[in-house]
């Protein structure tokens, strides 16, 4: 199964623990299953199953709406965080924090961005498959993933600064 | 001076070569790029630590050697196309996984089918998770919001009462669902713009001027009739075709 890792990670970006990315995961391989008839081939099987898995996520999340805490699929409408000057170097903040802490920091993200970042620096899927993955124009997909790296850096400092890290400035 | 946009910024990530004099030049937006790449990189490295663990890839594999020694579980699909094994054993892991039998009937697996039994089985695990209820009004609201039509709703009360909606996809296509618990069990309603005939569903019946369609799958029946552009499907798993027949015949002869 050579796509099961991509797949796995995908989906532990997306649902953010891990038997929720085991469960999301399962069920992207039956839906991909139940649809294979229509998978045209000589396409992109990674982008179709990577697009099963977004639809199947965005159900889970407005199931959980609907009843639960608001979930934010759309934040597009949010405020860019305050570009302020940085305090410290962005690489060195980078690697103040270990892999685990990096997700789960991404996992602080909206849906939307996240899932946008994710594809695109971590898959390095280019803008237009990302696009057709998320259902939504190539402009936005650009947008998204600008904000998203803005925030995942305002996250990070923020995180910095409460560890001690950074901003402790005599 | 003028800096680079957020989107030429990310337009000269993913394209280098269309980097012009001001993004050589500028340091302000060089380090714009330079920080964008030392984000991308330290993603790329955290996620290369994730991998499916040896459990995961254990149960695949052992249901993959069920799936072989008990038959093809899907015998069209696995003798068209070799990996599709991979997907079988998948599905059978979850549905041992699960406890259900749904998928396991390969006579009644249509696509369409299952894929209306997936979201009948996807309701059930958000009712069972508490995912509701909701009040028929907040439901109708809901679907109009997501789906810009609110469905036609059963008569609650006596023993039905509504559990939650949701919108689901069916065909890779957006449609609206809702589940109620009612004296046969939970019952899912799927709204979808397709023709009821369409659905897979092959057995066919004429009530009250209405011809409804039918059919099984796995541990699932179905029943199904058109109502102007939409196709309304019952699902139930306790409850009969007949029972859920005249439950859209109720629930389509209301909204009139």
């Amino acid at each position: 199964m050579p796509l099961l890792p991509v797949m796995y990670r995908a989906a532990t970006a997306f649902a953010g623990n891990e038997p929720d990315a085991r469960d999301l995961v399962q069920t992207v391989y039956l839906k991909a299953l139940e649809r294979f008839d229509r998978f045209e081939n000589g396409t992109n099987c990674k982008g179709w199953m990577m697009q099963i898995m977004r639809n199947t996520w965005i159900d889970q999340l407005r199931r959980r709406r609907t009843a639960g805490p608001q979930v934010s699929l759309e934040a597009d409408l949010l405020p860019a965080p305050d570009d302020r000057p940085d305090e410290v170097d962005l690489r060195e903040l980078l690697e103040q924090f270990s892999d685990s802490a990096i997700i789960r920091v991404l996992q602080e993200l909206p849906d939307s961005q996240r899932m946008a970042l994710y594809l695109t620096d971590v898959e390095g899927l280019d803008q237009n498959e990302v696009a057709a993955i998320l259902d939504i124009a190539v402009g936005t997909v650009k947008s998204r993933v600008s904000r998203a790296r803005s925030v995942l850096r305002e996250k990070l400092q923020a995180h910095a600064r409460d560890m001690g890290f950074v901003g402790r400035r005599s | 001076m003028t800096h680079l946009s957020d989107d030429q910024i990310e337009t000269l990530l993913e394209d280098p070569q269309a980097v012009d004099e001001h993004s050589r030049t500028c340091s302000h937006c060089r380090r714009r790029l330079d920080d964008a790449c030392a984000v991308k990189a330290r993603l790329v490295s955290a996620f290369a630590s994730v991998q499916p663990d040896a459990m995961l890839v254990h149960l695949i594999t052992a249901s993959l050697r069920g799936a072989k020694s008990a038959g093809a579980v899907f015998p069209r699909r696995l003798s068209l196309f070799r990996w599709a094994s991979s997907l079988a054993a998948a599905a059978a892991l979850v549905a041992l996984a699960a406890g259900l039998t749904l998928y396991l009937t390969p006579q009644q697996a249509t696509a369409g089918l299952a894929e209306l039994a997936q979201i009948h089985q996807d309701n059930l695990l958000a009712e069972h998770h508490g995912d509701g209820p909701g009040s028929p009004a907040e439901v109708a609201d809901h679907l109009r919001k997501e789906l810009g039509f609110a469905p036609a709703m059963p008569k609650l009360g006596a023993g039905m009462e509504m559990r939650s909606c949701c919108v689901a996809h069916f065909r890779n296509r957006p449609v609206g669902s809702y589940v109620f618990r009612s004296g046969k069990g939970l019952v899912s309603i799927v709204v979808l713009k397709d023709e009821a005939r369409s659905l897979g569903l092959k057995d066919k019946s004429k009530l009250g001027g209405r011809t409804y369609y039918s059919g099984v799958f796995g541990r699932c029946h179905l029943a199904s009739a058109q109502d102007d552009g939409y196709a309304y499907v019952a699902i139930g798993c306790d409850a009969g075709i007949p029972w859920l027949t005249e439950l859209l015949q109720d629930l389509l002869d209301r909204s009139k």
